[in-house]
């Protein structure tokens, strides 16, 4: 076979797995296209056209005989070039983020890697021999018609099953983790190591089994790891929870305390009410009525109405921050109030992030009127169709830069202080559809957040 | 003359409050009359989307027995009267006001819970409308720019608008201005259309409002606001921003 024709050939499979990709990547992963801007049509042209350098590097060590050599190390180079080509190519389209690519494309690689290999498992020594013609057509048939079909069953398969839930969450959720990166990022060179092993009288194909092992081993771990992960997420959450119910057992003993104390004065009130009403003097009675509902308010209805706004939150992580936020407000004596009209279900912003951006919000708000005259917070969580808001409004006491405030280290308390705002604004970065406001009005100072579900 | 409407779910109180503000508007000679009360909302949808003028709704919140409730009234109220007066009374102390406040623009909060409070809150409220009222038909008119930010409208005064500029994500338009910074979905072309001359293209990622512009460092292109903040302009704007200032 000539270097051109392996060019082309090569060019043509990769063209082919890449579309291939594309489709699993948004029907197995639920990854969806992000309308691209003109800078993307660029990026994306150039991720395809780049596809003819690796493809010409192949073709090239085809040729020159240098494949099948020990240690595998053209094929290792090959492999590389073209699987940094896909990643490329997905985060132009996916815009999922570097790392996030690289594990996708190489779990779509090992899926390809499988399908095309697990034909051959029990036949040794099988290869194509391309210079003949009806063998070569065979080879296209298999390699254009039969490995895609395998490909699409298998994924069929892991959709279906527990397996797919998993691998789908380590891919979804790929993070920051070294051992998960080594692991996947060495997939490429791994596969070929077993093939050094030599082994003439074996049953099976042994370039087919050794890959299929590998594959199957990465995946092991990686599910494991998985696992084990979510088990930690699960037992984080159950402490953050018990947390929480301490908290509210808290309050709700408090509240009892509250209205026992309220029964005693009642109970006084009532028969001072009794001896009024007894000599006809209806303003004094008027009065009695008008001072207890006002000290019920005062003493335990304000708690109750927190607590129900409270409870129409239905997401548990923001209630544990408010839960925590609210007990630190009324330790430090600030007067806040919680609005929460419609129960608030779920939504599309991250939930670690949600907390983290209102926490800062709420922080904030607490540092600027803590100790002051008048100090008055409110937090606003409303949930309108399509939309959710977050608000957080304070009295304002100091002057701001107002536009000096989104410095990192800008703060009006003093060095050592001010990341609040910076790393919030980063967060929100990572976010389509959250619209952020800041403003200064009649003396407050507001801080929303509008998230288009 | 404003029409008021008043709902209500309790008769008696429904009555206190008609016979008060009737009152009201006899004693201080307001140029308003009272065309619905009731006890339904339908009512008073179906009133207040036959009348072009600007209304004053006094609501309760919690309807017993209704299909909607307060805060459901107040929107479809909206849709039809985007600058009527929404009053609340309700006897929950600390109800989501600002919510109401928020989503509705509602005017006042009263709390019926003691009549002669909740008679005050409505006189006052009366009192604050015609003040409002003289003092859009007299003074000079604030230009605002108005824009719909997903669920609510806002409203920026445009003297107040720094400059607008492009954020890296698609037709997302940050605002810069004295008192708000706020991201909205957009496009230049238009808000350069819609706010004519007194905002000048810049660079192609900034429109700024030449009212606040401070100065000019033509070394390293950039334009000092008048609030201190910076922004670029390009080499085609320098012309342009010299022949303005």
């Amino acid at each position: 076979m000539s270097l051109l024709a392996a060019w082309v050939y090569n060019i043509l499979s990769t063209l082919f797995m890449f579309i291939f990709i594309l489709l699993i990547a948004k029907l197995f992963l639920g990854w969806n296209i992000i309308k691209p801007s003109k800078k993307d049509y660029i990026i994306i042209s150039c991720a395809v056209l780049s596809i003819i350098f690796p493809a010409l590097m192949g073709a090239f060590f085809y040729t020159a005989g240098l494949f099948k050599k020990p240690l595998y190390i053209f094929e290792i180079i090959t492999d590389y070039l073209t699987t940094l080509n896909m990643t490329l190519f997905m985060q132009s389209i996916f815009k999922k983020g570097w790392l996030k690519s690289w594990g996708a494309t190489i779990f779509l690689c090992m899926l390809s890697n499988f399908s095309e290999y697990i034909i051959f498992i029990f036949i040794p020594g099988f290869q194509f021999h391309i210079a003949i013609l009806h063998e070569f057509l065979l080879y296209i048939l298999y390699s254009f018609l039969l490995t895609p079909l395998i490909e699409i069953i298998l994924i069929l398969i892991l959709s279906k099953t527990e397996a797919g839930r998993i691998t789908r969450h380590w891919i979804n959720n790929y993070n920051n983790s070294t051992k998960k990166n080594i692991l996947l990022s060495l997939y490429p060179a791994t596969k070929y190591i077993a093939n050094t092993i030599n082994s003439e009288n074996l049953i099976i194909n042994k370039y087919s089994a050794s890959t299929i092992i590998t594959i199957l081993i990465v995946n092991i771990i990686l599910a494991y790891m998985e696992i084990t992960e979510i088990q930690k997420q699960k037992l984080e959450a159950q402490q953050i929870n018990i947390q929480q119910q301490n908290i509210y057992i808290k309050n709700l003993e408090e509240m009892q305390l509250e209205i026992h104390r309220f029964r005693h004065d009642y109970k006084n009130m009532m028969s001072g009410m009794y001896l009024s009403a007894k000599e006809g003097d209806i303003k004094a009675v008027q009065n009695f009525i008008q001072d207890m509902t006002s000290d019920f308010e005062h003493q335990a209805g304000s708690q109750i109405h927190k607590f129900t706004q409270l409870g129409n939150i239905h997401i548990m992580e923001l209630k544990g921050l408010l839960l925590n936020k609210m007990e630190l407000m009324q330790s430090k004596h600030i007067k806040y109030e919680l609005e929460v009209l419609r129960p608030l279900l779920d939504t599309t912003f991250h939930r670690t992030d949600l907390c983290r951006c209102f926490g800062i919000l709420i922080d904030n708000a607490i540092d600027e009127v803590c100790g002051k005259q008048n100090a008055y917070v409110n937090i606003m969580i409303s949930h309108q169709e399509g939309f959710t808001t977050f608000r957080v409004k304070n009295t304002l006491y100091s002057e701001i830069d107002f536009h000096k405030i989104w410095l990192e280290g800008y703060s009006t308390k003093g060095e050592g202080r001010g990341t609040g705002l910076a790393n919030y604004k980063k967060i929100l970065e990572r976010y389509n559809n959250v619209f952020p406001h800041t403003s200064v009005q009649d003396g407050y100072f507001i801080q929303e957040l509008k998230i288009q579900e | 003359m404003l029409p008021v409407y008043i709902c209500e779910d309790d008769y008696e109180i429904l009555c206190i409050q008609k016979e008060y503000i009737e009152k009201q508007i006899l004693i201080n000679g307001y140029d308003m009359k009272i065309v619905v009360c009731s006890r339904h909302p339908e009512e008073i949808i179906e009133t207040a989307k036959n009348s072009t003028q600007r209304g004053i709704y006094f609501l309760d919140i919690e309807l017993k027995s209704e299909p909607m409730d307060g805060f459901g009234l107040g929107s479809k109220i909206r849709e039809t009267d985007p600058r009527g007066f929404i009053i609340y009374i309700t006897a929950f102390g600390e109800l989501a006001f600002e919510t109401f406040r928020y989503h509705l623009e509602a005017m006042d909060y009263i709390i019926k819970d003691d009549m002669e409070k909740m008679l005050d809150g409505i006189k006052q409220a009366l009192e604050t409308i015609t003040k409002r009222m003289c003092m859009e038909k007299g003074g000079e008119q604030k230009k605002f720019f108005t824009f719909k930010a997903m669920d609510v409208i806002k409203h920026i005064p445009i003297d107040e608008i720094m400059f607008f500029e492009t954020s890296g994500r698609t037709h997302r338009i940050e605002l810069h201005a004295l008192n708000d910074r706020l991201d909205f979905i957009g496009s230049m072309q238009e808000l350069e259309e819609q706010l004519g001359e007194q905002f000048i293209r810049v660079h192609r990622g900034y429109l700024v409002n030449i009212c606040h512009i401070g100065e000019l460092d033509l070394k390293h292109k950039e334009i000092h606001m008048s609030n201190g903040e910076k922004c670029f302009f390009s080499r085609n704007a320098k012309k342009l921003l010299l022949s303005k200032i």
